[in-house]
């Protein structure tokens, strides 16, 4: 379990120092010139670093939708559709997967109670099992869900 | 090699601007006061997981509650705890009787442990939210309070306050006509989407992230992941 959250932060990690590249020793050692524009192209580098990079500081996990589709919930889906919600963090399921990154606590979790509001029970099942399985955490609030569930493969 | 004048310049004009930066972003991220924290309490408890309850309001706005409730998550999950889906903890909690964030936070904290499993529960309150608009200039404002009490023991593990302020003629440079422009633009992009939301995650990141007050980095931060687990 760690081992597999282990890896997706240091996956994370990668893909962020990659972002931040650019500012290691050796690269731009020419002179003259191509120095001053290394200057330049260090500078620009470092601003879209700073917009770009501290602007989404502290997301280690991709989440989506997530915000909207808590937010739809709470309104009791006044004014939204409950399948879109399904459909867009089925979406961000897949691309996680696609890439190899662990789906962020709660997201398993939100997408088990969209399914059992649509009475899709045994996709609720799956999905709050496996909210459990990633974060052992969950494991009371999980099973308490599961047994408001009924039945059981 | 020796350096050239030139080289030695253009150096010291870099680092100057780097100094700039690094000067700016102290300004810019500095809103909470940088007083070490007693987290004596913190470190006995060394709590995983937290159940954030929504927040009680102490604003006008009805929906201020929701909005920050789905803004908190991923700045708590950043800072390394599992964090409940709170939708589903909102949910759970209406089913049972429990309609407002008042009867919530009035639960005992050992029903919600027994319920939830939690090592630990955030208590907030919403105490300001939303934008009022003038004429040439609208300005947003959100702040709140949270406690992170034991779910267990009942012990006050941390809190914490923020206030952040942001106008629409921060960014106005453009005179008169610029900022009538800008208020304009604000207005239409405003009924899309409410820049309080923007400015809670902003608040959010700080007040929890923050090195000297903030949250201790929790079992699934960077820091606390042992090399190669």
């Amino acid at each position: 379990m760690n081992t597999r959250i282990g890896k997706s932060l240091e996956t994370n990690l990668q893909a962020a120092s990659l972002r931040a590249g650019g500012f290691g020793p050796g690269r731009y050692r020419v002179g003259g010139l191509h120095r001053a524009k290394a200057g330049v192209s260090r500078l620009c580098a470092l601003c879209l670093f700073l917009l770009f990079g501290l602007n989404s500081c502290g997301s280690v996990h991709p989440w989506g939708t997530y915000d909207e589709a808590v937010l739809h919930a709470c309104n009791n889906f006044a004014e939204t559709d409950l399948g879109q919600d399904l459909e867009e963090l089925g979406e961000a399921l897949v691309y996680l997967d696609d890439n190899d990154r662990l789906p962020p606590p709660g997201l398993h979790a939100h997408i088990g109670y969209l399914h059992s509001l649509t009475g899709d029970n045994d996709s609720a099942r799956v999905h709050f099992q496996a909210e459990m399985d990633l974060y052992p955490e969950a494991r009371v609030f999980m099973e308490l869900c599961l047994s408001k569930l009924g039945g059981g493969p | 090699m020796r350096a050239t004048k030139s080289q030695v310049s253009g150096t010291v004009f870099q680092r100057g601007v780097g100094l700039a930066f690094a000067l700016v972003l102290a300004g810019g991220c500095s809103s909470t006061p940088q007083v070490p924290y007693d987290y004596s309490a913190f470190l006995n408890a060394r709590p995983r997981s937290i159940l954030v309850l929504p927040p009680l309001d102490e604003t006008p706005e009805v929906e201020a509650s929701d909005h920050w409730l789905a803004s908190v998550s991923r700045s708590l999950v950043a800072r390394g705890y599992y964090v409940f889906p709170v939708a589903l903890v909102l949910g759970v909690l209406r089913e049972n009787g429990l309609p407002t964030p008042y009867e919530m936070h009035n639960v005992p904290l050992d029903k919600l442990s027994e319920v939830f499993g939690a090592d630990a529960v955030l208590y907030a309150t919403v105490k300001e939210w939303g934008t009022s608009y003038q004429v040439i200039n609208s300005v947003s404002t959100v702040a709140i309070e949270a406690r992170l009490i034991d779910a267990r023991s009942g012990t006050l593990l941390w809190s914490g306050a923020s206030r952040y302020q942001r106008s629409s003629s921060d960014s106005n440079q453009g005179g008169l006509i610029g900022m009538l422009v800008s208020a304009i633009t604000n207005q239409i992009v405003t009924t899309i989407s409410d820049p309080s939301d923007e400015l809670a995650r902003s608040l959010n990141w700080s007040l929890f992230g923050n090195e000297k007050r903030g949250l201790l980095p929790g079992p699934y931060h960077p820091s606390r992941l042992e090399p190669g687990s």
